[in-house]
């Protein structure tokens, strides 16, 4: 025993003097070194998670929205059909309305033409029963003046 | 030739012994050459970490995209061997300390000037800088680390007395069957490996490393110093790697093992 620790010249000073470098390194390393490079990994897998995360929720708002869009573009489908029907309905009774009133308008102004020409008629009648006397009487005397000369 | 393999290996670690060169006493405390390398790396490795660690960004550049790959990698690896973020994040520091310390002191124990470039004592060759793990007391030290670190685990995840049932199983007394007798012997040899592990540890790297470091030196100065190395260097660096990731690899499931509660 003594032999081999002659002759790998083992010394007990040494050996401690080497653990006590490890040691320092170790600290020195975990300090400068360990420490700082796991807190970078740890604060980039958190910052991934995170823009993972987010990237989903910002996946479901999307989703969400598109459904809303859904929604209020039926929504206002189905509104614009009421209004045109509605529309529709009105106009046609306007329509009617003014339809039957034009009737109507039509049908007085015949009935006074109608009137009118009547009245026209009886008149035009009337004067020529009188015209028609004037001429005999005129035509008479003719007669007689011719018959007395 | 194995003759002048064993002579080249020792004319390699001067003279007769594997002890380290030794370049200045402090006080009584031997500065060997592989305790100097073991600074430089330390203060390389604390550079990089200053630099990389200082300032980081939630957009990485590059230098600091393969820090993270390495770091937030092991860190995952150990997160699901251990099933268990909090013990990952505690014994974190010491297993990628012990990759990293291990990997570098390795490679810069590879580059050139290392093992060449020092002063001529008595005719020999003492140089700053040699590959650490040629040094048991280098290796030594990360063992007793490791296995500090793997009974501290145990200790503090199950409870002492749990974790020392492991060891010491007296079922037997209270049940006397083949199966309690049984598990009497299996935990008296489980305790005997586990230090087993101090020697297993520490003779694995600096076996490894120490026959990396004579191959190519016999390769240099038996065969040729040109081109030949080359591979061989290439293929150290490799061992260096494979050692550093066992040494840590096996701290880790040595941790998971003893955090684990007995059947």
């Amino acid at each position: 025993m003594e032999e081999i620790i002659h002759k790998f010249g083992i010394d007990g000073e040494l050996i401690i003097v080497q653990i006590i470098n490890f040691i320092a390194l170790a600290s020195v390393l975990t300090y400068f070194l360990y420490k700082p490079l796991l807190k970078v990994l740890k604060d980039r897998e958190d910052k991934i998670a995170q823009g993972v995360k987010d990237a989903e929720s910002a996946k479901v708002a999307l989703d969400e929205a598109d459904n809303e869009k859904q929604v209020i573009v039926s929504a206002a489908h189905k509104e614009a059909e009421e209004v045109a029907a509605r529309a529709k309905v009105y106009a046609d009774e306007k329509a009617a309305a003014i339809a039957a009133a034009a009737e109507e308008k039509a049908s007085t102004i015949v009935k006074q033409a109608e009137t009118k020409g009547e009245e026209i008629k009886n008149r035009a009648h009337k004067e020529s029963e009188a015209e028609i006397a004037k001429l005999a009487v005129l035509a008479a005397e003719k007669v007689i003046r011719e018959k007395t000369s | 030739m194995l003759g002048l393999f064993v002579n080249t290996a020792h004319a390699a670690t001067d003279g007769s012994s594997m002890a380290p060169y030794v370049v200045e006493y402090a006080g009584r405390l031997p500065i060997t050459s592989t305790l100097l390398t073991v600074w430089l790396t330390m203060i390389i490795l604390v550079v990089v970490a200053i630099f990389v660690g200082r300032n980081p960004k939630l957009i990485p550049g590059k230098i600091q995209n393969f820090f993270e790959i390495i770091i937030g990698g092991v860190y995952d690896y150990m997160a699901e061997v251990l099933e268990d973020k909090k013990l990952a994040t505690k014994y974190f520091p010491i297993v990628m300390t012990i990759f990293l310390f291990i990997l570098c002191m390795n490679w810069i124990g590879l580059l050139p000037g290392v093992t060449s470039i020092g002063y001529y004592d008595h005719g020999h060759l003492i140089p700053f800088f040699y590959p650490p793990a040629t040094d048991l007391n280098i290796t030594i030290g990360f063992a007793l680390i490791a296995f500090f670190t793997i009974e501290f685990a145990g200790i503090t995840a199950i409870g002492l007395w749990k974790y020392g049932g492991k060891f010491f199983n007296f079922k037997f007394l209270r049940k006397f069957n083949f199966e309690n007798v049984l598990g009497f012997f299996i935990g008296l040899i489980e305790f005997i490996s586990e230090f087993a592990r101090l020697i297993s540890f520490s003779f694995r790297l600096f076996g490894n490393i120490f026959a990396g470091k004579t191959l190519l030196l016999v390769v240099m100065t038996l065969v040729t110093p040109y081109l030949l190395p080359v591979p061989l260097i290439a293929y150290e660096m490799f061992v260096g790697f494979i050692q550093a990731f066992i040494f840590a690899v096996l701290t880790l499931f040595f941790i998971k093992i003893a955090t684990e509660e007995p059947h």
